[in-house]
Parts: structure tokens; sequence; C-alpha cells
């Protein structure tokens, strides 16, 4: 074994990389990012089909009748915020303080639960007002573009609901800093889509 | 450490400190802060501050400046040794994505220029200088 370990030593780089682990499981860092790239290549087709079908509106609402900056500004906030509060708390997990990394992650879900109720409560506004995703090629792009990632932000927070227990219950194991340090990645990348939707959606939209 | 070799391949592993945190929320609030400011100013003069195509390349290039910001200070990508292979993914999807998105703007425009209604050929003509006797 110290024979071993010495070998890797020497040979840098180029030692052994696998654990007790094995090897599939040294490369899920790599993996995850890659699955993020994916994601990446789904909103790209997304905003693809919303700016080749924004013009679209068939008499129905058109992009400067649905815009309401005040309301994106204070979303756009809302999940800047949160990005920043998960980043907080990998941060403190990484000092392995328990108790401050819990209340960070709290932030971090009530902040996203609040950007998700807000985006529900700007949809049945949207329907209500008789713009429903069913009228135009430009609405059912827009309720397509903005509500796959509102999706993606409630899936991360069950996600996050999940860690936030197993942390609470277990403390700082291998897998509970693992599954922190990916869902953090996974949150600064729903803010990075955010940018692209307030960008193009919003701000373009109301010009 | 035996047990971290299976994250110490994601960027923010180790990477990430306070001030990066702190510098990249300051940059995004800025650049956020300017692209609404443009529109509301865009709005409150009624379109004599730009011309539209300045107004979407100005917004188009403050997003992308956030987005690397991001990318930079909350994702924590760089171009050290241990992130080769995830700095590889991300430019070859930054391609696919240039593909994906400017294709479909280039060839669904010329489809909509060359399909347009019976109505509008009339602007087709003047714009191409063909004239009806």
């Amino acid at each position: 074994m110290s024979s071993a370990a010495t070998t890797s030593t020497a040979k840098g780089r180029n030692a052994p990389r696998q654990s007790a682990e094995g090897m599939s499981s040294s490369k899920s860092g790599v993996a995850f990012w890659i699955y993020l790239m994916t994601d990446c290549v789904l909103f790209a087709t997304l905003f693809a089909t919303y700016i080749v079908l924004k013009d679209q509106t068939a008499g129905s609402a058109t992009s400067r009748d649905i815009v309401n900056l005040p309301f994106v500004f204070a979303e756009t906030m809302v999940l800047l915020l949160s990005s920043l509060a998960s980043g907080i708390a990998l941060l403190y997990a990484h000092a392995r303080k328990l108790r401050p990394t819990l209340i960070w992650l709290l932030a971090t879900g009530l902040l996203g639960a609040v950007f998700v109720a807000m985006e529900l409560y700007e949809f049945r506004l949207l329907v209500h007002e008789g713009h429903s995703w069913r009228d135009s090629a430009y609405l059912s792009a827009y309720f397509g573009l903005v509500g796959t990632h509102g999706l993606h932000i409630f899936s991360g927070l069950l996600w996050l609901g999940g860690t936030w227990l197993y942390l609470k219950k277990r403390g700082f194991t291998t897998r509970v800093m693992s599954r922190l340090t990916m869902f953090t990645m996974f949150w600064h990348f729903l803010d990075l889509v955010w940018i692209g939707i307030f960008t193009i959606v919003y701000l373009m939209g109301a010009l | 450490m035996s047990g971290w070799k299976h994250i110490e391949k994601l960027p923010n592993f180790r990477a990430a400190t306070l001030p990066t945190y702190i510098a990249g929320f300051v940059l995004a609030l800025t650049l956020t802060v300017c692209s609404f400011a443009l529109v509301a100013a865009y709005r409150d003069t009624s379109g004599a501050l730009f011309d539209t195509t300045t107004m979407i390349a100005l917004l188009a290039v403050l997003g992308a400046v956030q987005m690397v910001v991001q990318i930079l200070f909350f994702l924590h990508l760089s171009a050290e040794r241990r992130l080769r292979l995830n700095l590889i993914a991300t430019i070859f999807t930054v391609f696919a994505i240039g593909c994906i998105v400017g294709g479909s703007i280039w060839i669904m425009h010329n489809l909509d220029y060359n399909m347009m209604p019976q109505r509008q050929t009339e602007y087709i003509e003047e714009k191409e200088g063909i004239y009806r006797d």
C-alpha cells in the first residue's frame, strides 16, 4: 500500500486516479458539467424557436404588451441573490460550518421559491387576460421557453430540499458535499440562462 | 482526501472564495441595472435615444458580458489543467449554440423574406428595384 502511494506521488498526474469508489465516479464531475452543456443546447433550441416566432402573434398579444419591466427586474434580482446565497452556502460547507450552511441554503431555497411564485403569478395573469399559450405561435414559444426555465428552477428546489434534509441529518459526508457542489453549479447555470431570457424575451421584447 | 476525486473536476470545487462571489455579484448587478436602465430610457424618450438595431446590439453585448462574468466568477470555469475537459466541452457547446441560434435566424429570415404574402410583394419590388409597367 505504501509503495503504491509512493509510486503515485512520483508519477504525478499520471498516477491512478480512481479511489475505492472506482473509475467511473472519478469522472462524474465532468459528466455533470457535460449534462449542463447539453441543457445549454436544449435552451438554445428554445431560444432559436422563440426568436423565429417572435413576430407571429396572430392578432393576439405582442411582446410589447406583456412585458412588465419592474416586475421582471424584481424577478432578476431574486434569482441573482438566490444564486449568490447558494455560493456562500458552499463556502460555509467547505469551512465545515453546519449552521450557516443550512441557513444560506434555506435562503437560496426561499428566494428560488419566491421566483417560481412570481413566474406562476405572471403566467396566471397572462392567461387571465386572454393571452394563453394557445393563442399564437409567439405565446407558445414564450410559455415554452420561460416555462422550461421555471420547471428547471422548480426541480432544483426539490433537489435542494432533499440535500438540505440529508445535510441536517448526516452532516458533511462526502456524498452531501458532492451533491452541494453539483447543486450550486446547477443553480448558477440557471441564473446564466435567465440572463438570456431577460435580455432576449423581456428587454428586447419591450423595445 | 481520496473521497473527493469524484468532484474535483467541478470548476467550483475549492476554487470559490468570498471575494470572487462578491465581485461577480457586484458586476452582475451593475450590468443588469445598465440593461434595464437602457430600455427604460429608450421607452421614456419614445425611441429617440437610439434606433432599435443599436438597442438590440447594446443589450446583446451587455447580456453576453454578464454571462461571461457569471461563468468566471460564479461557475469558476478557468483554463487550469484539471478543467481542460470542461473547457473543451464548453467551447464546443458555444459553437453548437451559435449554429442552432444563428442558423435558425438566418434560414428563417430568408424563408420569411422569400415567402411573403401577396400584399407585400410591392415592398419587395420596390426594395429590389423591380418596376412593373
